[in-house]
This record gives C-alpha cells, sequence and structure tokens, in this order.
C-alpha cells in the first residue's frame, strides 16, 4: 500500500508539473488549504430508503438526492459490520471491528470504552494535523461510567435497564469521545433504545438523570417499549435528532468563513435515527403515507439538509468534505411488511436486514460531496467500507499513516477523485451480529455460515440452517439477491477467499505493511454453543 | 480523455521521459554545531543570524525537524545512514560499531550515480565506514575540486557554535547578558545569562561562515544550480538542551532553498518565505537527498523524503533517543507528533544530571548544581538534580520549555497513550537494539553489525526484552513478580532487565528478590552479575555489600575486563557512593587502561575513575 501511495502521488505531482493544478489542498501548512470534513452517520437506515440510490423507493429524501447530485454516490459501499457499535469502531480506528474484543452483538449505554489505549483514531489523527474535532451524537463506542459504591462496573453486553442506576451520574465520565480525539462531544451514549435517557456534553451528563423511564419502540405503539431506567424527566425522545441537528448547525456556524482564528474542523455526526424508538416530530407524522419509519427517514433526511444548508451559510462549503453514510442496513423494526405493502423495500434489492450476513446487513448508502475535487453527479462501483475513511484522510493531508494504525483502511481519494482505474480494495471482510464472516472479492462473495447469522431466515441455531452447507457462495453478478448456493460448484473460489480471510485475520492486518497483533484472538469460523450446527 | 488533455501528457512523457539527460541539481549542506532555531527566521528578535534568514526568505524553513539524536555523533549516524542510529548500535556517545551488511552511506550511492561528495570536515560517525565513503573528506572538501560538469554535493560543517566555544573565554560580548532569555528549567544567575548570551554570539558567527559559503556559490556562479540546506545538528549546547531528547535537545533550524530551475523538485507547501509543518528529522535527510539526485532511495532506509522526486507522504510522529553519554549510561525515547513530546525513561533511577566531564565544563553546569547543593533552586530548576520520572509528557503549545510534565494528567492520558504505543510500535518496527547492554551486544554479534543482530530475532527477542524493560522502568510495585520470572528468562538482556527492574525498586526489591539475585551473581552474563551486585550492594544487608564489592572491583578492572563490562561496574561502584569505602584501596589501584573495540570507547573509563579515586582520596 505504502508503494501504490507513493506512485499515485508521484503520478499527480508529474501532472501538476505539467498541467499546473496542483490541488492546494495537499499542501502541508497553512489552515486554509485542509479542507473541512463532515461525517454524517444514519442509524439503521436501508440503502432502499434513500430515493437517488432506489428508484422503486416510495420515501422522498430531497436533501440527501441534492447531497448525491453534487457529489458521488457510491452504489457499493459497506459498512464493517451489520450492527452498531462494531461499525464505528472500523469508522473511527480504519480496523475490522472483530479485531478488537467484541467479536459479537453490540455493547450498551453503559458499557466500558471499546477503542484500546493507545490506538491512533481518525479523529486523533485529524486532532494531531490541526483540527478541530467534535463528536455530535450516539457514540455507542462505551465509555467509562463512574460506579456507586459497591458497584459492579458495566460489561460489553447490553445493560438491564435498572441496572443503570448502579452508574453515579454526578461524577464524571472518563475516556469517552474526548478521550479518543473529540475536542468536543455532545450527544447520547448509544442508541437511544438503551439507558441512560440523557445527553452528555463532553465528559458530564448534561442533566442528571432523575426519573425511569422508557419510550415506545415506534411512535403511538405502546405494547413494545425501550429499556426502562435512568432518564432526566424533560429528555423526550422526539427532541434528540432536532437537538442533534441544532448543535451540529451551531458547531458550523461557531467555524463559519467570519469565524476568528478558526482552524479546519471535522465533524463526526452519528445521528440517533432512524433507529428504534421511531419517533418522528409533529411536523413529520404522516408525511410519508407510509409509516412512522418512513416519516422519520424524512425527517432524517430533512435534519441533513439542515446541516448542508447551515454550511452553505458559513461560506465553507467549497472546502468541505462531505460524507453521508448509515451505520448498517435498515432493521426489521420498520416493520418491512407493512412498507412492502405499500410498494417500498428498505433493503432495496438486497437480501437481509440489518445484523446479517447478506448485503441487506452492511450493504448502504454512501455519498461524498466535495466541490471542486468530487465530480458533481457521478458513480462508483468500486468496493467501499466505512473503514476506509481513515486512510482516505491521511492522503487527503499527505500524511503517512503509523504501521499500527487504519490496518484495514484504503484510501478512496483515487475513486474519489474519478482517477482509480482498478479496483482499490483487493477484498472486503463482512461481519455479522452473532460474528460469522464473509469476505468478498470482485463477484465472489463467501459466507462463512449455513444461515443468515443474523436475524433473517434461515436464523442460526433453526433446523432448517441446519439442513444448509455449512458455507455460502455467491455471484454477485448474476445473483445480487444471494438466492443461488454455488459453493458445491467452486469449490476453488471457497478454498481461494477462506485463505485469503485467514490470511487476513492472522496478519492482524489486510493492508500492506507490518503485521500486528489482534486485540483478542480472532476464529473465522464461528465458536457455537450449539453441537449439532455445522462447522467447515 | 480530451484531446488537450493527451497533448500534455504526451509532452509531459517526451520532457520527463527515459534517455534525456535533464540537468542534476547540486546540492550543498551547511550544518553548524549544536544549534537550535535562535534564529531571526525562527522569530527568535534576540538572535542575529542575517544571512541565514536571508536564505530563509528567498527559500522556505521547517517549522518541526528533528535530529533525532540530542549530541554530535549519533545524530550524524543517522544522517550519515538513513537509518535512526538506535537501531544501528550507533547512539551511544561515542560509539564505533560494524556497518549493516550489504547496506551503504548515502553519498556512496550519490556517488555511484555521479555525484562528486565532499565534506568538510566533521565525520564523527558510530558506524564503521562500508569502503571508500567521500571524494574528499577533509578541511579540503569542497565543490572546486569536483570533475566539469559533474553534479556535486557538498558538505561544510562550521564548528563555530560547538558547545566547547559557549565557554571559551575570554570572550567579548555583543548580545547583552542582562537581555538575554533565560528558560524557565535554568537559574537566573550572572554566570548562566553570560553563557546563553555568548550562544547568541557564537550562533551568529555560524550564520557567517553559512554567508561566507553562499557568497562564494554566487561568485562561482552555481546559485541557480544549487540546491542548500542549513541546519543545525541537534539543540543548543547548553546543559539540558544537549545530550537531552526533549524538544529542546531535538529542534533544530531547517532552511532549504530550491532554485527555480528544479522547482519541480519542490514540496506542493514550497513558497518563497514559506514555511513547512511538515515533520521532518534526521532520518529523512538521506532519502531526501538521493530524492533530490533523482534515485529512488532504498526500502531498508527508515525515514522519508520529504523533496525531491521521490517524495513520500509525512510521517505522523518524529521519534528521539539517548544512550549513554560519554561515560554515563542512560536509556531515553522519545516522540513527538508537533504539539506533545512524550519522553519514555527506562533508567528511571537515575537522575537527570549525572556527573559528566564535558558537561561540567559549562559555568551553567557548575553552577545550576551548586545552587542545587545550596537548596536555592525552584522545584522546576531543581528537577535536573532529581530522578526522572518513567514518563513525560509536554505540551508544545503551553509550555515551550517543557516544564510542566502532564503525564499524570487524567485529561491527557488518551495522547499520552497514542505516544506511547508510538515509541513501541517504533521501537519494534527499527528493531531499536537500545535494549541490550552494550557489551553484551558486542559479544552477541560475534563481529557482525548490532543492526544485524538487532534483526534477527532468535539472537534477539526484541518483544520480550521490550516488555520486560516496560515492567521493569514503570515502577509499578506489583510488578516484582513478574521480574523475578524474567531473572530466569533464557535470554540475558530479559534478565538484565529483571534484575535492573529489582534494583530500581530499591529496598523492597531487593527484600522480596534477595534469592534471585544471589543466583544472578553467578550469571553467565557480566552485565547481569554487576546489575544484581549494585542491587545488593546498595539496597541489601551489610553481609550482602561485604560480599559484592570485590566483586564489583574485579569486573571495573579493565586489564581482566572489556571496557563495557568496567564501564558498568565503576558506575555501580559509583551508585554506591561511600558503601564502596571497605574497597577504596582496590579502587585506588585500578587501571585505567585496558582493551577497547575502538580508540573511541577509551576515554570513559578514566573520567569514572577520576569520580570514584577522588571520593576516595
Amino acid at each position: 500500500m505504502i508503494f501504490a501511495m507513493k506512485s499515485i502521488i508521484l503520478t499527480g505531482r508529474a501532472l501538476a508539473a505539467m498541467l499546473c493544478v496542483w490541488h492546494p489542498v495537499l499542501s502541508a501548512s497553512g489552515a486554509t488549504s485542509k479542507p473541512n470534513i463532515i461525517f454524517i452517520l444514519a442509524d439503521d437506515l436501508g440503502y432502499g430508503d434513500v430515493r437517488c440510490l432506489n428508484s422503486e423507493g416510495k420515501i422522498a429524501t430531497p436533501h440527501l438526492d441534492r447531497l448525491a447530485a453534487g457529489g458521488m454516490i457510491f452504489t457499493d459501499a459497506h459498512s464493517s459490520s451489520a450492527v452498531c457499535t462494531p461499525t464505528r469502531y472500523g469508522l473511527l480506528t480504519g480496523r475490522y471491528n472483530w479485531r478488537s474484543r467484541l467479536k459479537s452483538g453490540v455493547q450498551g449505554g453503559m458499557s466500558p470504552p471499546l477503542i484500546e489505549t493507545g490506538r491512533l483514531t481518525v479523529a486523533a489523527f485529524l486532532q494531531q494535523n490541526g483540527y478541530d474535532t467534535a463528536c455530535i451524537g450516539k457514540w455507542h463506542l462505551g465509555m467509562d461510567w463512574p460506579m456507586r459504591a459497591g458497584m459492579e462496573p458495566f460489561k460489553d453486553s447490553i445493560e438491564k435497564g435498572e441496572d443503570g442506576w448502579h452508574a453515579d451520574f454526578a461524577r464524571p465520565i472518563a475516556r469517552g469521545p474526548n478521550g479518543v480525539g473529540f475536542d468536543y462531544y455532545f450527544g447520547i451514549a448509544a442508541s437511544l433504545d438503551m439507558v441512560p435517557y440523557a445527553f452528555i456534553e463532553n465528559d458530564r451528563v448534561a442533566a442528571r438523570p432523575d426519573v425511569d423511564k422508557a419510550f415506545p419502540m415506534m411512535l403511538g405503539r405502546t405494547n413494545r417499549m425501550t429499556r426502562r431506567g435512568p432518564g432526566v424527566a424533560s429528555f423526550e425522545a422526539e427532541a434528540v435528532l432536532p437537538t442533534l441537528t441544532r448543535k451540529a448547525v451551531d458547531y458550523i456556524a461557531k467555524h463559519g468563513v467570519d469565524a476568528k482564528g478558526a482552524r479546519p474542523f471535522f465533524l463526526y455526526l452519528p445521528l440517533n435515527a432512524p433507529h428504534t424508538p421511531i419517533a418522528p416530530t409533529k411536523e413529520w407524522q404522516g408525511k410519508s403515507g407510509l409509516n412512522s419509519y418512513a416519516d422519520f427517514v424524512m425527517q432524517t433526511d430533512a435534519s441533513v439538509g439542515e446541516v448542508l444548508r447551515a454550511l452553505d451559510k458559513s461560506g465553507l462549503a467549497t472546502n468541505t468534505l462531505v460524507f453521508f453514510a448509515s451505520d448498517n442496513g435498515c432493521s426489521p423494526e420498520a416493520q418491512f411488511d407493512e412498507l412492502r405493502a405499500k410498494g417500498h423495500n428498505p433493503s432495496a434489492q438486497f437480501r437481509g436486514t440489518k445484523a446479517d450476513i447478506f448485503d441487506g446487513g452492511h450493504h448502504i448508502p454512501f455519498l461524498a460531496r466535495w466541490p471542486g475535487r468530487v465530480k458533481a453527479g457521478s458513480t462508483s462501483d468500486q468496493l467501499a467500507c466505512l473503514n476506509d475513511l481513515f486512510a482516505t484522510v491521511a492522503e487527503i493531508l499527505g500524511r503517512r499513516l503509523p504501521e499500527s494504525a487504519a490496518e484495514d483502511s484504503v484510501s478512496l481519494l483515487p475513486v474519489l477523485e474519478g482517477r482509480a482505474t482498478k479496483p482499490v480494495r483487493e477484498a472486503l471482510v463482512h461481519h455479522s451480529i452473532n460474528g460469522s464472516f464473509a469476505i468478498r472479492r470482485g463477484k465472489w462473495k463467501l459466507e462463512l455460515c449455513a444461515d443468515s447469522g443474523g436475524w433473517s431466515a434461515p436464523r442460526p441455531g433453526t433446523p432448517a440452517s441446519q439442513k444448509l452447507p455449512p458455507v455460502q457462495l455467491y455471484d454477485l453478478a448474476t445473483d445480487i439477491a444471494e438466492t443461488n448456493n454455488v459453493q458445491a460448484a467452486h469449490p476453488e473460489i471457497v478454498a481461494q477467499l477462506t485463505k485469503l480471510l485467514e490470511k487476513y485475520a492472522a496478519d492482524g492486518r489486510s493492508t500492506t505493511g507490518a503485521p500486528q497483533t489482534n486485540t483478542t484472538p480472532v476464529e473465522i469460523r464461528r465458536v457455537t454453543k450449539n453441537a449439532s450446527t455445522p462447522v467447515p | 480523455m480530451n484531446k488537450t488533455r493527451l497533448f500534455l501528457l504526451t509532452l509531459l512523457a517526451v520532457t520527463c521521459g527515459h534517455g534525456a539527460e535533464a540537468p542534476r541539481p547540486n546540492i550543498l549542506w551547511i550544518t553548524s554545531e549544536d544549534h537550535g532555531p535562535h534564529m531571526g527566521c525562527y522569530g527568535d528578535a534576540f538572535a542575529t543570524t542575517p544571512n541565514v534568514d536571508k536564505l530563509a526568505a528567498k527559500g522556505m524553513l521547517y517549522t518541526h525537524a528533528w535530529s533525532c539524536a540530542p549530541v554530535c555523533a549519533p545524530s550524524r549516524t543517522t544522517l550519515i545512514s538513513g537509518l535512526y542510529a538506535s537501531s544501528t548500535g550507533g547512539e551511544h556517545m561515542r560509539s564505533l560499531v560494524p556497518f549493516p551488511a550489504g547496506k551503504q552511506m548515502y553519498p556512496q550511492l550519490l556517488r555511484e550515480a555521479g555525484y562528486y561528495c565532499s565534506n568538510n570536515a566533521k565525520e564523527d560517525y558510530n558506524l564503521a565506514k562500508p569502503g571508500k565513503v567521500w571524494d574528499n573528506s577533509s578541511k579540503k572538501g569542497h565543490w572546486s575540486n569536483r570533475a566539469a560538469d559533474q553534479p556535486f554535493f557538498a558538505v561544510f560543517n562550521s564548528e563555530k557554535s560547538h558547545e566547547s566555544k559557549i565557554r571559551a573565554r575570554p570572550h567579548t560580548a555583543v548580545h547583552d547578558p542582562a537581555k538575554v532569555r533565560v528558560p524557565p528549567y535554568h537559574p537566573d544567575t550572572p554566570e548562566v545569562r553570560r553563557d546563553w548570551a555568548q550562544y547568541y554570539d557564537i550562533v551568529s558567527e555560524a550564520d557567517a561562515d553559512a554567508g561566507k559559503l553562499l557568497a562564494q556559490l554566487d561568485a562561482d556562479g552555481l546559485t541557480d544550480d544549487t540546491i542548500v540546506f542549513y541546519f543545525g545538528d541537534h539543540g543548543s549546547g547548553m546543559p539540558r538542551s544537549k545530550r537531552w531528547p526533549y524538544n529542546s535537545g531535538l529542534h533544530v533550524p531547517l532552511v532549504v532553498f530550491i532554485p527555480e530551475k528544479f522547482k519541480e523538485l519542490r514540496p506542493p507547501e514550497y513558497k518563497a518565505g514559506g514555511k513547512s509543518d511538515r515533520l521532518v528529522s534526521f532520518v529523512d535527510f538521506a532519502p531526501t537527498l538521493l530524492s533530490l539526485a533523482g534515485v529512488k532511495p532504498p526500502d531498508w532506509m527508515q525515514g522519508y523524503a520529504f523533496l525531491g522526486k521521490f517524495i513520500a507522504p509525512a510521517p505522523q510522529f518524529l521519534h528521539g533517543f539517548r544512550g549513554r553519554m560519554d561515560e554515563r549510561i542512560d536509556l531515553v525515547r522519545s516522540v513527538t507528533d508537533g504539539r506533545y513530546v512524550y519522553a519514555r525513561n527506562y533508567m528511571p533511577h537515575l537522575i537527570y544530571g549525572q556527573h559528566l566531564d564535558f558537561m561540567w565544563q559549562t559555568p551553567t553546569t557548575r553552577v545550576w548544581e551548586q545552587l542545587h547543593n545550596d537548596g536555592k533552586l525552584t522545584p522546576v530548576q531543581d528537577a535536573f538534580w532529581n530522578r526522572k520520572p518513567p514518563e513525560e509528557l509536554y505540551d508544545l503549545q503551553s509550555d515551550p520549555d517543557e516544564v510542566k510534565n502532564l503525564a499524570a494528567s487524567p485529561s491527557h492520558s488518551a495522547i499520552k497513550a497514542i505516544l506511547h504505543k508510538a515509541h513501541q510500535d517504533h521501537a519494534l518496527r527499527i528493531r531499536d537494539v537500545g535494549f541490550i547492554p552494550e557489551g553484551e551486544r558486542f559479544a552477541r554479534a560475534q563481529g557482525g553489525s548490532p543492526y544485524d543482530l538487532g534483526h534477527d530475532g532468535a539472537k534477539y527477542p526484541l518483544q520480550r526484552v521490550l516488555e520486560t524493560a516496560e515492567i521493569a522502568s514503570m515502577l509499578q510495585v506489583d510488578a516484582l513478580p513478574a521480574l523475578k520470572k524474567a531473572m530466569t528468562d533464557p535470554d540475558s538482556a530479559v534478565r538484565y532487565w529483571g534484575a535492573l527492574g529489582v534494583l530500581m525498586r530499591g529496598q523492597s526489591g531487593v527484600e522480596a528478590a534477595r534469592g534471585k539475585l544471589r543466583v544472578a551473581l553467578k550469571d553467565s552474563s557480566t552485565e547481569v552479575r554487576i546489575v544484581a551486585a549494585q542491587a545488593l550492594g546498595q539496597f541489601g544487608t551489610e553481609a550482602d555489600l561485604k560480599d559484592v564489592l570485590p566483586r564489583l572491583v574485579a569486573s571495573a578492572d579493565w586489564s581482566k575486563n572489556s571496557v563495557f563490562a568496567s564501564l558498568a561496574a565503576l558506575s555501580s561502584l559509583d551508585a554506591l557512593g561511600k558503601r564502596a569505602a571497605p574497597v577504596a584501596p582496590a579502587i585506588q589501584a585500578l587501571p585505567e587502561k585496558g582493551d577497547a573495540p575502538a580508540a573511541r570507547f577509551e576515554g570513559y573509563v578514566p573520567r569514572l575513575l577520576e569520580v570514584l579515586k577522588a571520593r576516595f582520596k
């Protein structure tokens, strides 16, 4: 990778010398040459929910469509995992989530920090390069909550709501977003269906939880509620998205061209929507004509619009690289049956949903806009991953990545600038909620599980799944819906891809460089307690 | 592709294609000894440096240039090889070790490419030269000796700003001692002011030397054909700058001028009078030179070209190191991200200001120590006379003098962890050989280079050695079981750090590990035996002391042991202070001569002996 990077830069330099179009952004000094970076991450938004990605979609997303029209659409982009916490780990570290200690599932709102002490994150990296960095929104990567006397520390799993009271909310939190490179943090600890129901500003809760509370998982349907536990009396689910949006707008305004001594900024904006609790505000209720989830998607789209409008107003839009993505596929909580009945499929052409090893779990919307650098209205079918943010940013700044950082991150800059002539990624590893692995190279996708690895049928451990071959191989060029398992016909592909995945796991990295150590050992074939589940 | 672009690309191919012999730049390096960025062009209004200021106005200066080592020989060793001296075993001041097999010093690669290479005149490498390196390396080294139409690379080193000139008297002050800035770690006394002011005077002299060379280049009509570098070889020669791997000891001025004719060799941020905040250090200079000469830097070089055809992305961190300084053993590693400086002290049981003959010749050092003895220093000034903490962290933005250690600050724990990890990754990447005692290194290399030894995982299990050095020197009390276990490791370097960790914990360590230390007195490794003896002698019983003193004296006998064993044993006897009194007569009788792998090692045993003999006079 290092060599490839050199030659890319040389090509650029040689051309620049001739064409006098050397990009000022590659200058190592001077704040103006460094672009601002905004990364908006929606929560559980399906590929099919964005109108410009799905011509058959039934939800209007005018602001995302406008963002896409001004930049590039990635049609083959993936989150590193099919669920929240691990994807966010990959996004911020540029390292596959399964190298961390969390091998399956997600954390809770009170869980300890997942990002290893000393690990360089993209935020810390940008901070070191003179950026002002902020995280506004849903964290979900753990933090050290101070405990009440005699209480055991929290674990990596989602805590019971009532156990949230074991924390001492009067004291400061340690090793949260501020501890991994964010100068400023405002948001919620994890998903909005997890305790505590409170905003956090830097290392303190903005107001102390004082009541037990829970919200309906979907507006107007009280049969299923979020976990009941500590919350702030005045904290309401539907106010969260507007609050985060307003905070982001204020942050951008503060960094406007007129701001005194403004440094370039990195705003990481992980929204809480349209994840459960599905809670659109009054203004948006009923707008989609589909259901509350679709209304909430529309509101999410409008929030992105507000952020983009603030950026326009600040005068910084031309020197700002904006990314938009989702952390995984759409969740069944959106009520797929209801939506399908009205002609809308949040997973579009892909099989499965959030949590699955199938593409519906992790094939996500991914848009990038950078006026002057990324061609407006362009589309790329390059295989890409959210982990790639880190290496992309490093190449933009002309900085070399330390070998022990961003081990699974590949720069997308050649793609963004429209000068990539072949795939920038050799392959990409996928990971499902139960820790199943898949690897994708070119048209081939090998899944090292017999089942969905997640929530769709065939569910792991069910009798149906146990009659299936232990691995699945799909030819996505002809079978994007993953309906025809061709593993028996192509044992050589199965063997090659398995070997490559084994190498990635063993090397502690999937990019060129010195081998690294996984935080805890990696087993690419899921170890299952159910002995009857066939293990290849 | 449209037609215009196609045309331009064709043009590009023709202009830059193979076969066409483009003119190559001459390269002139003007280096000055022992001076940091105390220059007008770096915003120091007290400094008088018109010549380099003028060069900076038409060229570009680097705001974050580090010399890797805070002292001459190791920093020059890094320059000449393109390898960290901590990787080649040339990090000790001074030393001489074999050069890595199959590699070259960069002038050899430049000469192969047709350059005439001259060095005027200081070499001072801690690495043996692998064959003929320079066309001319002497006081006569000069570009004028090259063949017609031959591009040149010429180094001129000014000694005018050397540490020894800070204290050369008589001297007529030019810069007013009353107006000089005294950093907060130094006591504000007339002697200190005079030294600092004289330092500014000699920096002006180095600047004048640079001016003469630039004038001569101009007179020879070569200015438009020559890329010029001006840089200091490490931080200022004042104590705690020189020899200390903080920013104060590693931050050097670096001004680069690339004539218009070679503008394609300029980095993207280059502009006349501009500043680059790219992180650069001495290990990057060799690949950068090759890159300017159109030669692809070999992969084994550990730095990254920051100019020229083969420019590479900038690193995220810079690294510094300190090993033995003359007669005093130490091991410090440092790293910066440009804002924070993190120092890792692997020998925290030693004070910063270990007595060092050469440094004590500077009046500032002596006054500083005297005021410490008199109890008249502020805590910040007194720190130098105390033991080092295992870790130091400084924020250059708010604390440019590096006096507020943030290592224990909870709000800085994240950056501290990142820098600590960056240092460890770096040590593993370059195979830092500093963690193997100097004598043991020679023994294990069996005539080969320490670099090749270091890269042989079977002979140097670095991961295990480094882990032991980490737990040994972090000073946690609960590490004693692990240290005792390390003392039984098959590798003597692991045992060394295990024993040293016990010694660092003083009486509690020795009480917990007395049995293991007794066994270690018979270890096959001299260094392990000496550390065990010191631990028992310093913190054990009277019987322990009586047992170990003759052992240490025996090891200190240079006529019967290696120079490294003798140095280590004498250091231990020195650490015992008055407790070594029972063997005073034997110490007085110790020889001041012995064998050494090179003459560069020979001056240090006599200096330690001098200290010890004076103590027991």
